[in-house]
Formats: C-alpha cells, structure tokens, sequence
C-alpha cells in the first residue's frame, strides 16, 4: 500500500508538471493545448538525443553523468521552448478572436501534425535512454517505513517540488508573473494598463513548453524510453489533472496531479490493472460532480 | 371556367410526371434493329427516377407558381431575358451541343478517358447554360455526364457508364433541340414573360434531387475500394450530424461521442449475431442502447460547463472502451466479435431471406446513405422546432435562456439522447460492413475525429457537418489512393491541413462569418471601448 503511494507520488509529480502548463495557458487563452503533450514528446526526444550526444562525445565519462543530464535537460527545455513558441505564433495566435472552438481543432492538427513529424524522422519504435537511473544516480535510496524508495524517484518528486515552487514565486512575485496573472484576469484591461499581451502569451507557452520539456525529460527517464506517440496519454492524463485541482489554478494543477497519480496507483494495488485507464476518470468525474469547478477553482459569477 | 383550367394544369402536371419518371426507367436504349433493352444498373435507374421525381416537385412548385402555361413562360424568359445571359444563350448552346454530339457519337475522335470526361464536361455545361428547362430534357444525359465523368475520376468500372452515356446522349440532344426551336418560337410570338426566374425553391429542390440521385447511382460505376470508402465517410457524417445536435446547435463540447457509436456498435452485433435477433429490431435497439447511455451520461453531466464537461465525456469515453477491453467475455476484449456468425460473409446476419436488409458492400452503401437521409430530415426538423430554438439559444447565453423560461435540464438531457441515439444507429453499419470490430477502433482520437468534423464544416450547420466529414475521412484515403509516394507523409499533411483550414476560416466551411464566440467578441469589442475613456481623460 505505501509503495503504491510513493509511486503514485512519483507519476502524480510528472502529471503536475506537464497540468501546469496546461493549466497556464488555459488560464490565459481559455484553450485546451491539445498539443502540450506533444511538446512533451519532443523535449524527452531532445533529452534522449542530447544525452546519447554526450555519451558518445566521452563527456559523461569525464565530466560525470548528473551534469550532463542537466546539460541536456537545458537543450531539450531549449527545443521545447522554441516549438512551443512557434506553435503559438503559427496554430493559436491567428484564431485569437475566432469563435471558441477553432483553437481546439487547429491545436488538434497540430497535434497530429507534430506527432507523425517526429514518427516519420525518428521512427516508430521507441528510443531508449542512453544510460539506466540507476547509473546516473546511482543505487541505494531512501528507505521509508519498508519501502525503498530509489534515488530517481526522489529526484523526481523533489525536481517537480523544486519547478512548482519557482513557478508559484514567478508568478506570485516577479512584474512578468504579476502581467500574466492580469492578462488572465483581463486581456483588455491588462492591455490598458500597459501590458504587452501577446508578449505575455509568448512567455506563459515557452514557459509552459519549457516544463513539458522537463516533464518529459522525467517521463524517458521513468519509462526509459520515448516514443512518438508517448504524449497523447501523458497529455490526457496532465489535463484530467488540470481539471481536477481547477483549471486556471496553478496550486490546482499540482495537487489534482499527485492525487490522480495516487488515485491511479493505488487503484491498480486494490482493483487490478485491468482498469489502470479508468480510476483517473473515476476520481474525476466523483470530484465534478460534488464540485463542478474542480478542487481549487472558483466560483465564478456568471456573466450576463 | 377558371375551375377547368386549373383542372386541365393539373391533368397537365400529372401526365408530364409520368412521363418524366417513366422515361429514365425505360433506360432509352430502344432501337430499330435490337428493340428495347436496358442497360443501365438498377442503381442508375433508381437514381434517375429519384432525379425525375425531384425535378417534377421542383417544377410543379415552380409552375404553380406562374400559372397555366407556366413551363413555356418561364423557358421563354430564359431565352429573351436581357443582358449576357441571353446573349450568350443561344452561341454556347449550339456550339455545346456540336462538341457534345461530335464526342460523344463519333468513335475516333479523342479516346477512352479524355473522350469521356470531356463529353460529361460538355452535358454538364450544357444544363448549366441552359438553366432549369435544359435540365428538364437533358436530366437524363446529365446524370450520365456525371457518371461516366466521375467513373472516370474514381477509377471504377466505366463501361456500364459508358454505354448508357453513348446511347442516350443522341436522343437527348435531339429532344433538347426540338426543345429549344420550340423556346425560340414560343420567345418570338408570346407577348409577355415573368421576369423573375432565379430565386424559389426549385433551384434547390433540383439541385438536392440530383446529389440524391448521384449519390444512389454512385455505386454501380465507383470502384469497390471506393464504395467502402463511401460507406464509412456516410457513416462519420451521419454521426457528426447527430454531434452537431449538442455541438453546434446546444454549444455542449463533446470528445466521448464515439462511445456511443460504440454502445451501438456493440449492442446490434451482441444482439443480430450472437443472440440471432432479426436485423430490423436489433437496429433500433442499437439506437436505444445509445440513446439510454447518453442519457446517463447527461445526468452527472448537467452541473458542468464548457470544458470541465469536455473532459468528463472523454473520461466517460475511454471508461467504456476499457469495458470493452476488459470484459472479454461477453465483447471479445481486445480481438473484438465478428460482426456475422462466419466472419467475412455477411450474409450470415439473421433475418428472413425475403426481407431487404443490408449484406453486401453495396447494400451497406444504401442502407448507410439511407441513415443519412434520415438524419438530415430530423435533424432539419429538429433545427427549425421549438425544441431547436432552445438549443439555439443555450449555445448563445444559458443564463439567458434560463431566464427566458427555457428548461435548461430538459433540453441538455433531450440533445444527449438524441445525438446518442443517431450515433448507436450509425454503429449497426461498420459490423456488418467490416465483418469485425475491436475497442480501438472507437478510441479518443474518433471522438476527436467528429469534434473536428463539426468544427471545420461550421457549427451548426448541417451541410457543414457533411462535409467535414467527406473532407476529414476522404482526404487521407484520397492521399493514400492516388499518391502512394508521399503515404508516409499523409497523417503530417492531414495534421497540417487541418490546423490551416482552421487558421484559413476560422467559422469553419459553412459556418456564420462574423458570428464570433462569446470570448472573441468581447476582445473584438476591446479597442472601440478603449477609445472612450481614453478620448474622456484628454478633455
């Protein structure tokens, strides 16, 4: 039972990164980014090539393996960022004041479009990553109550821990966060008082490309192994937990997260894994309806 | 006095009906030395009465209209209307006909394809000059026009079109003549004609006669790969259609909808093939299922809005194809049930022999457009109701439609029943069609399949809805047809398409231009309310 928690915690904390993206962008634009989970695929892609650079270059032997994985984690945020960046400028800001659900379809077929882009010139089999976690991080762990927990799943939970937390303070604290949370608020007026919107709508998606590049960084490592179709799953389940905690709400996000990951683990450990899809939903669609506006979010007045 | 007359229009109308429809079921291939015979396809012939029939309402409606020698006024008119219709008229008719007549009878002009698809150029501008009146004599060489141009284009077995093309194309250019020397003469002595001859419902009703008798006559010259393509692009419209009903019309986004194309799916082939239920009571019941789990589905549904219910419908989606997974013993898990009890022969399916129902590939194309006819007939009606209003209204403002006495509840539960029930009624086609059907094959991205379908073509709007469906299911097979080189690169340009169609036409192919969401408009109105207060704090 505690080990399902713990790995419940760990794919909950992955959840809770790529759902902060979406749950930012939604929060600006109103529009599920339906492909946010495959600018995840192509960070971990960018992780697991940078990575294998490196090896190959002789760098992991000599500078070690922790840092080059930082290394490549810079380069896939790098990748990531600038696909999300132009997906934006090329699919999204066009249909800025088109009715509601054109955004959708065009984040549908670029979704569609990146995901074969990557099948065709990667292939269709999956890429494994360059070295097990267990030669990065080394072996051992925490030992909690009977149950060890390896030294990747820490890294893992304490990288999401670390990523939600300087976000929070980004958006809480710095002037960009603070024109974020206006133009959420109200583009117009956000406008008024002179925030560049479309520089903060940049920002909020290279941001939100930025953490699915480290989400999917933590995924590759965790499954080792990327695939071209790895981020249609991982992109439902980060939106089902963008929903859960209150989509729009970045505290939401991280805490619909950790409970769809424990939701999920500890139902395959009670009901099998038949189901393993399902529980996410199950716990979803129970929160909806005792709290129609997710965990966190508010409730809105509604406009008349 | 004015009794017999109308008596005598009427009488008029009638026989002029008869002949319309008797003439394409005669098939027009009598002649001196080998008497009558019919070559034409059962299909054709259907598709021509359809077509003699839907032009016979298209006339009457227009003839009622303009009174007792109606039909003549109006051809004169055509002829001596004014302006470059008219002069026009008369130059390309007759050079028309010639090419026409000259390609279509002489054998060594030209060859094969070119021949063919140049003569059906030639007889569909040649109605298209003519205007309605031409279409009254020449329908019958339209449709072969068609025909054998589209069999040409879709690589299917042309020479049924061929012969039918060839032998009726004379006779038909004669009548046309005659026709016209009798427009000319008729234009030269009578003394007054109505103006008016663009605008009525006969435009349209001609026109949806012969997309109607097209599309009946389609599968006896299309090739069969392409005939099941048609089937299943029949299939995803009739399903979109009934998605549009809470898409388009009740703004409620749906990305579980192939669930109940599933539930429906599942339901017939549980009950036809494995419990032996006679074809026409499983078909409805498919419906039923469907339409039950869309409506428990509504229940937990109603409190949300927008994209929290968005999600719980896909949720709810991919819960029921995991029970499909999973249950194996009664849905077969992962390897699916046959759709008959011999898988591949459909025949097997149970019900009288006597008793039409579909078992072939051809059947399965009627029966599927047969559904989609249906469809649009209710979901036309259901549109231009009381009921369609209030979905109407929903979509723009649902406070406001609260206020204004609308039970929002009611309606929400009736547009998820009825979209799920069309769904569950289109499911009945792909297990007799396919012989098999497996979970995957109603997964997440089928569902998202029809959001696009809905969205591209426009919400609300049911040409658009079928639309988006030919253009969505059509456009990869077409890609994968006829230009194997780039296959590989046919989902990226699919992708791409898509995303472009979008940025190109945001409202989608039918939809209302200007008509934005409720978000956009509010931005659209930022600037002009900008100007205001800012003009306020100079003075």
């Amino acid at each position: 039972m505690l080990q399902s928690l713990v790995t419940g915690l760990v794919q909950g904390s992955i959840y809770a990164v790529v759902a902060l993206g979406y749950t930012m962008v939604y929060g600006i634009l109103l529009l599920i980014n339906f492909a946010h989970g495959e600018i995840l695929m192509v960070g971990a892609y960018a992780s697991v090539l940078a990575f294998a650079t490196l090896t190959w270059s002789g760098a992991v032997g000599s500078l070690g393996a922790l840092p080059c994985l930082a290394l490549s984690l810079l380069g896939a945020m790098a990748v990531s960022g600038l696909y999300g960046f132009t997906l934006e400028k090329t699919a999204y800001r066009p249909l800025r004041h088109a009715p509601a659900l054109s955004p959708l379809i065009s984040a549908i077929g670029m979704s569609i479009l990146l995901q074969n882009f990557v099948r065709i010139y990667q292939g269709s089999a999956p890429v494994y990553f360059p070295a097990r976690s267990e030669e990065i991080f080394g072996t051992g762990g925490l030992s909690l109550g009977g149950v060890v927990v390896p030294p990747l799943d820490l890294f893992i939970v304490l990288t999401s821990v670390a990523l939600m937390a300087g976000l929070y303070a980004f958006v809480q604290r710095t002037r960009l966060g603070k024109a974020m949370r206006a133009t959420s608020q109200d583009k117009t007026m956000a406008g008024l008082v002179g925030i560049s919107v479309d520089r903060v709508i940049s920002v909020t998606f290279v941001i939100g490309s930025v953490l699915a590049a480290v989400a999917g960084m933590l995924l590759a490592l965790y499954t080792t192994q990327a695939k071209f179709d790895m981020g249609f799953m991982a992109g439902l389940k980060a939106f089902t937990a963008a929903v859960l905690g209150g989509i729009g709400n970045l505290r939401g996000a991280m805490l619909g997260g950790v409970l769809l990951g424990i939701a999920e683990s500890v139902g395959i450990q009670v009901f099998g894994a038949e189901y393993r899809e399902v529980y996410a939903f199950v716990v979803l669609l129970a929160v909806l309806i005792l709290r129609p506006r997710g965990l966190m979010g508010e409730r809105l007045a509604e406009k008349v | 006095m004015t009794d017999l007359r109308a008596r005598l229009h009427r009488v008029a109308l009638a026989s002029g009906a008869a002949v319309l429809v008797s003439w394409p079921l005669a098939g027009f291939t009598a002649t001196a030395e080998k008497g009558p015979s019919f070559p034409l396809d059962p299909a054709i012939r259907i598709g021509l009465v359809v077509l003699g029939l839907g032009t016979c309402w298209a006339y009457a409606l227009r003839i009622r209209a303009l009174g007792p020698g109606g039909l003549l006024k109006w051809g004169a008119a055509a002829v001596r209307s004014p302006g470059w219709v008219g002069q026009a008229f008369w130059g390309l008719f007759v050079a028309l006909l010639a090419i026409g007549l000259v390609l279509a009878t002489v054998p060594w002009i030209g060859s094969g394809r070119f021949r063919l698809l140049l003569g059906a150029l030639t007889c569909i501008l040649l109605c298209l000059t003519m205007g309605l009146p031409g279409l009254l004599v020449l329908q019958n060489t339209l449709l072969m026009g068609i025909v054998a141009g589209a069999s040409a284009l879709l690589d299917g077995d042309g020479r049924a079109a061929v012969e039918a093309f060839r032998s009726t194309f004379p006779v038909a250019a004669v009548l046309g003549t005659v026709y016209a020397v009798g427009l000319a003469a008729w234009a030269i002595l009578a003394p007054k004609v109505p103006p008016r001859l663009k605008e009525g419902p006969e435009l349209r009703w001609g026109s949806l006669a012969v997309l109607l008798a097209f599309m009946v006559a389609l599968p006896s010259f299309a090739s069969r790969t392409w005939t099941s393509n048609l089937v299943e692009a029949l299939v995803f419209a009739t399903i979109a259609l009934g998605l549009n009903i809470t898409m388009g019309m009740a703004g409620l986004l749906v990305l579980g909808h192939a669930a109940f194309w599933a539930v429906g799916a599942y339901t017939f082939t549980l009950l036809a093939v494995q419990c032996g239920w006679n074809f026409w009571l499983a078909f409805p019941a498919a419906g039923a299922a469907a339409a039950i789990t869309g409506l428990l589905l509504g229940l937990p549904a109603l409190r949300l809005r927008g994209d929290y219910l968005a999600i719980v419908t896909l949720g709810f989606g991919e819960a029921i194809r995991w029970v499909l997974k999973n249950e194996s013993g009664i849905t077969g898990g992962d390897a699916g049930i046959p759709g008959s009890e011999v898988p591949g022969d459909v025949r097997a399916v149970h019900g009288p022999a006597w008793l039409w129902q579909p078992r072939t590939t051809n059947d399965c194309y009627w029966f599927a457009l047969g559904l989609l006819v249906l469809c649009v007939t209710c979901v036309t009606v259901l549109s231009r109701s009381r009921f369609g209003r209030a979905l109407f209204a929903l979509r723009e403002d649902e406070t406001a439609a609260k206020c204004m006495g609308i039970d929002t509840v009611r309606v929400k539960l009736i547009a998820f029943t009825a979209s799920a029930f069309w769904a569950g009624l289109a499911g009945v086609v792909h297990p007799i069609f396919r012989g098999q059907i497996t979970p995957d094959l109603f997964d997440f991205n089928a569902s998202v399949l029809f959001v696009a379908m809905v969205v591209l073509g426009g919400l609300g709007s049911i040409p658009g809805s079928i639309a988006g469906a030919a253009i969505l299911f059509l456009l990869p097979q077409l890609l994968r047809d006829k230009f194997p080189a780039i296959q590989e690169y046919r989902m990226l340009i699919f992708g791409a398409v898509m995303a472009a169609m979008m940025v190109v036409k945001p409202e989608g192919i039918f939809g209302r231009a200007g008509k934005a969401g409720e978000d956009g408009a509010g931005e659209e109105g930022g600037p002009e309310g900008s100007a205001a207060p800012a003009a306020g704090a100079v003075r």
